[in-house]
Parts: structure tokens; C-alpha cells; sequence
């Protein structure tokens, strides 16, 4: 049985390693273009800071030592009836299951003086962006996507001035709902980071960035965050259906029986309306690269579905939300009643007692809990529950009654999330 | 800190009148002492409140309190936006956070009302 993974990014790893605990006599045959294994995308913006190395990203992964084979290239077309894969070196891969797992690439908007900027991946791009930001007093960063905020702290720690300019009107705009953004940005701004938002960007220049409004923004150097695009050009004629990103169901398996998508690649089942969705970060990018791995190996699993459990830690600011916020709810004709309480992060009469907001979305006409928003330290604590209880089917009055772990130190008796549980509960009572 | 436009009542409620209807909410002293708060239950358009009498509750995560009314006639309109985000208390305890206004009963029962409530100053040093 051969295996050929596209891509050796997340989903593609976790992929391998599946396959070959499914069926320890699985050939594999990985094709990525990098000329090392694993890059640790989510560090990146770690190691454009001071706090660690950019080439420590990188993760070999010991391929040889599993029987692994490597081509070194990127896969351009794909015969689903030969099953062959060929690629850029004009190597071409045969196939009994296929995994698609090349993941994307940034998106730079057609915006003027766009060859200017810098892009966060590949990690050489990352590197020319490290450079010139050491030069540079002012740097531009556009988006506030977790990439974008988190690039934005680390050089504000290295003493830099940082603009970021975002079209939406919210910070994260995919995660937070006004009010928790407007609280996010606020602690943001203390530590010395200039918004520009809601601002689209109209022209990029050597030493500034014109925003809506006639606003110039000095820019020595400029960071273009503002999304990312899946890599699923070379399946055109191919057979295999996308649209946005490629359709999957709950095997991983596309349209062809034999070819399995994961990652941003791949359009994923979301818990929250069982509707079609985007896959988006690394943890459901694994899991579905493990679903892959075992089904294309001969074992049977299934994905259950994605609802975007996320945190970012921005300086010493840690944000983190689960599901949906307030216009995807609207969006999908949910009708939202929520509980927003301000807490502590320890009891509340510990020293050093920090705030901690907790905001949690219900659906008003079933009481199902869809989302929640944390800032504080301890957020991702409180939302790790929420995603356990979305993932559970919970509603607000089952959320009450779960036991959570206490000690002075990190919770209260009462935690903070609870508090805002009873909260939306008794609204929605009233 | 607590404004001169208005007067207050010991039980930590502010009442700023204008003509016959007065504007109530809790004082600073009071949302400093209740820490965040989570919920507001509202009197109903339509009730009669009387001073010195309980118009509704206010809780934190670890308080229940009384509201107090600190004027007697009847509940006109309610703030209606503290019922989804009653820490606006906290934040503007003065104006953005006001809870009701009443219309006052009588004008003789205005001014007797009026005389037994406190200045700032006077407040002030009441919580002092």
C-alpha cells in the first residue's frame, strides 16, 4: 500500500504518523518543497521577537528512521486515473491513497506599492521581514489577526513603534465581538501599539503607508498579515472538487475515494451550525490529518467537526474564544443572549487578584452555548471548558452545574466563568 | 468626586431632580463597595416607589444588595440597557449608568422629601 502526502506541514504529520501506527507496513511518500521537515508556523512571530530563534522553528522529524521517502518539490498536477502525482522536479509519485495537505500561503491584497511589503512565511520571507524590522523604527503591520497582534507585541517589546492597521472594525475580527476587542485594544494601547481600524490600506511607500482617510503612517518597514490563501491551484482538471478550499466528508475523504484532503486546505463540518466551514490553526489541521492518516491506512475514523478554539498571548496579554462571536451568530439567524462578567483570574482576595472577562454566547431560543470571549490571565483555562461543552452539546443550565478545578491561586469558588454562565442564564430567564 | 447637581440618599442612591421628575442610581461609594457588577433586577414602568423603600436589587459576584429609592412617586422609564450590560455601573456610576426616573407624587411631599436628603458634602461625610 503507498501513501503520498502532499505537504509536510501539520495535518501532513500527523498524517504519517497515523498511517503507519494504522499499517506499520504503509510506504510513504511525502512531497514538500521545503528543504527541511516541520516548520513551527505558530512560533513565528516568537522568533521574529526576542524570544527565540527563527531556525529553531524548524523540526526534523527523522523521515529516514520511519521508512519515509521525501521529494523535495511542490506537486502541480494530479492524475486521479493513473493515480499519479507529478511534481515541479518532474519526479512523479504513484499513489494507492492520496492525502492533499500543502496548507496556503499569505494573501497580499492588489493594493499599490504591494511589492513593498513583507510576508511572514516562507520562513525566508520571515527572515528579510526579521531583518529589516531590526533596522527600522516604525513598522506597519497590516492586519489584526492573531499573526499580526502577536508580531505587533513582540517588536513592541523590542522597543519598536508599531502601527496596525485593520479594515474590520474589531481586533481578531473572526474571534471577538466589539466590546471584547475595544477591551483588548485598549490593553494593547497601553503598552504603546497604535490602531488605525476600521482602516482599508490605499498605497504602500518606502517610508509610509497611506490609509483611508488620508492617513499617512510612518513605515520604515511593512508586514502584510492580512489572511491567507489555500494552495489548491494545481487541482484545477483535476476532478477533485473545491470551492473555496476542497470538499470533504467526515473520512477526510474528497470526491475521489482514494484522495483525502486536510488542514487549510480542506472544508470541515462546524459543530456549531453542522454546516460546511473553513479549517483554520494547527489543532484541527492534526486532528484531521490523524482521521486521514488512519482511514487511508485501511482503519476507519471520523471527524467530528470544527469550532475554532483559539488563544493568543500578546506580551503578557492573553486573549482566548471558542465558536461563534456575535456577527457569525447573526449571520447563521442565531439569536445571541450573553453573560459578560468581569472577574479575577485567582479568588478574588488573593494578592495580585488580576481581571479576567469572560463573555459566553447562548442561542436564546435553545439555550445551547455557541461561543465564548476570555481576556485576562487564565482565559484559555475558562474557554477549554467552553469547548468542551460546545463539543458536548451543552446548553447554559448543563454548563452550571460542572465542578471546576480550585485553587486560590489560578480560580475562585465561584470561577468567573460560571458567574457569567448564571448571568446569561438568569437573562435568559427574564 | 460625587456630583453637586443632585442629591443623595444615605442608602447610597443619587437622585437628580428637574422639574417633577427625578433621575435615580447608586453612588460611587456603593459600586466601589458591590466591585463588578452582574446583574440589575429593574423595577417595572409603572411602579410606585417610595422613598426609603426597595426598588429593586443589584447584585456582584458576591454581593445582593437592595436598591433603595430615594424618592417616592411613580417608575416612568428604566434604563433598560443595564439589563445586558449592568457594568456600566461601575464604569459611569453618574450618568451612562443612571437606573430610573420617577415622577414625582406631589409638590408638597417633593419639598418634604427633598429636605431629608443629602448634600454631596454631607453625603461625603456620611460614608466618610
Amino acid at each position: 500500500m503507498k501513501l503520498v502526502i502532499i505537504g509536510l506541514g501539520t495535518s501532513g504529520f500527523a498524517a504519517l504518523l497515523a498511517a503507519k501506527k494504522t499499517n506499520p507496513s504503509i510506504e510513504i511518500t511525502v512531497i514538500d518543497p521545503k528543504d527541511f521537515d516541520l516548520l513551527h508556523l505558530c512560533g513565528i512571530p516568537y522568533g521574529i521577537g526576542e524570544e527565540l530563534e527563527l531556525d529553531s522553528l524548524k523540526h526534523n522529524l527523522g523521515l529516514e528512521d520511519m521508512g519515509v521517502k521525501r521529494i523535495k518539490g511542490k506537486a502541480v498536477k494530479i492524475d486521479t486515473r493513473a493515480k499519479l502525482v507529478e511534481v515541479d522536479n518532474n519526479e512523479k509519485a504513484e499513489y494507492d491513497k492520496l492525502l492533499i495537505a500543502p496548507g496556503s500561503t499569505p494573501f497580499i491584497p492588489p493594493v499599490e506599492g504591494k511589492e513593498l511589503v513583507h510576508t511572514i512565511t516562507p520562513l525566508e520571507n520571515t527572515k528579510k521581514f526579521k531583518q529589516a524590522a531590526e533596522k527600522a523604527k516604525h513598522i506597519a503591520i497590516i492586519g489584526a489577526g492573531a499573526a499580526g497582534l502577536e508580531t505587533a507585541a513582540e517588536l513592541n517589546k523590542k522597543g519598536k513603534d508599531i502601527a496596525v492597521i485593520e479594515m474590520a472594525p474589531r481586533l481578531l475580527p473572526k474571534m471577538t465581538d466589539q466590546d471584547m476587542s475595544d477591551l483588548l485594544k485598549k490593553q494593547l494601547e497601553a503598552k504603546g501599539i497604535k490602531f488605525y481600524i476600521p482602516r482599508g490600506v490605499e498605497r504602500i511607500a518606502k517610508r509610509y503607508v497611506l490609509a483611508e482617510g488620508n492617513k499617512t503612517i510612518k513605515a520604515d518597514a511593512v508586514l502584510m498579515v492580512a489572511g491567507s490563501r489555500p494552495n489548491i491551484s494545481f487541482l484545477n482538471n483535476s476532478g477533485i472538487l473545491f470551492d473555496k478550499s476542497i470538499i470533504v466528508n467526515n473520512k477526510m475523504q474528497t470526491n475521489i475515494e482514494d484522495v483525502y484532503a486536510a488542514g487549510e486546505v480542506a472544508q470541515v463540518k462546524c459543530l456549531i451550525n453542522n454546516k460546511p466551514g473553513p479549517s483554520a490553526g494547527a489543532v484541527p489541521a492534526y486532528r484531521q490529518g490523524i482521521i486521514a492518516g488512519i482511514n487511508a491506512a485501511g482503519g476507519n475514523a471520523r471527524y467530528k467537526g470544527i469550532i475554532y478554539t483559539f488563544v493568543t498571548v500578546l506580551d503578557d496579554i492573553e486573549f482566548a474564544s471558542v465558536g461563534f462571536n456575535e456577527s457569525l451568530a447573526k449571520a447563521n439567524n442565531i439569536e445571541v443572549v450573553f453573560g459578560r462578567v468581569k472577574g479575577t483570574n485567582t479568588a478574588s482576595w488573593f494578592p495580585n487578584a488580576k481581571d479576567l472577562i469572560v463573555k459566553i454566547l447562548a442561542d436564546k431560543s435553545t439555550g445551547k452555548v455557541i461561543g465564548a470571549q476570555a481576556l485576562g490571565p487564565g482565559a484559555a483555562k475558562r474557554i477549554e471548558v467552553v469547548a468542551t461543552a460546545i463539543a458536548a452539546g451543552m446548553t447554559l443550565e448543563e454548563m452550571q452545574d460542572l465542578e471546576l478545578a480550585y485553587c486560590p491561586p489560578v480560580s475562585d469558588t465561584y470561577d468567573v466563568l460560571l458567574a457569567a454562565v448564571e448571568q446569561a442564564l438568569r437573562k435568559l430567564k427574564r | 468626586m460625587n456630583p453637586k447637581d443632585r442629591k443623595y440618599h444615605p442608602k447610597h442612591m443619587w437622585a437628580k431632580i428637574d422639574g417633577d421628575i427625578a433621575t435615580v442610581g447608586i453612588t460611587e461609594f456603593a459600586q466601589k463597595k458591590l466591585k463588578n457588577i452582574v446583574f440589575i433586577e429593574l423595577p417595572n414602568i409603572g411602579d410606585k416607589a417610595e422613598q426609603g423603600k426597595k426598588m429593586g436589587t443589584i447584585e456582584s459576584v458576591k454581593l445582593v444588595s437592595e436598591l433603595i429609592s430615594p424618592v417616592s412617586g411613580e417608575v416612568i422609564e428604566v434604563n433598560e440597557e443595564l439589563l445586558n450590560t449592568p457594568e456600566i455601573i461601575n464604569n459611569h456610576p453618574y450618568d451612562k449608568g443612571w437606573i430610573a426616573k420617577i415622577k414625582l407624587t406631589t409638590w408638597e411631599s417633593r419639598k418634604k422629601e427633598t429636605e431629608k436628603l443629602l448634600s454631596a458634602e454631607a453625603y461625603e461625610k456620611e460614608v466618610a
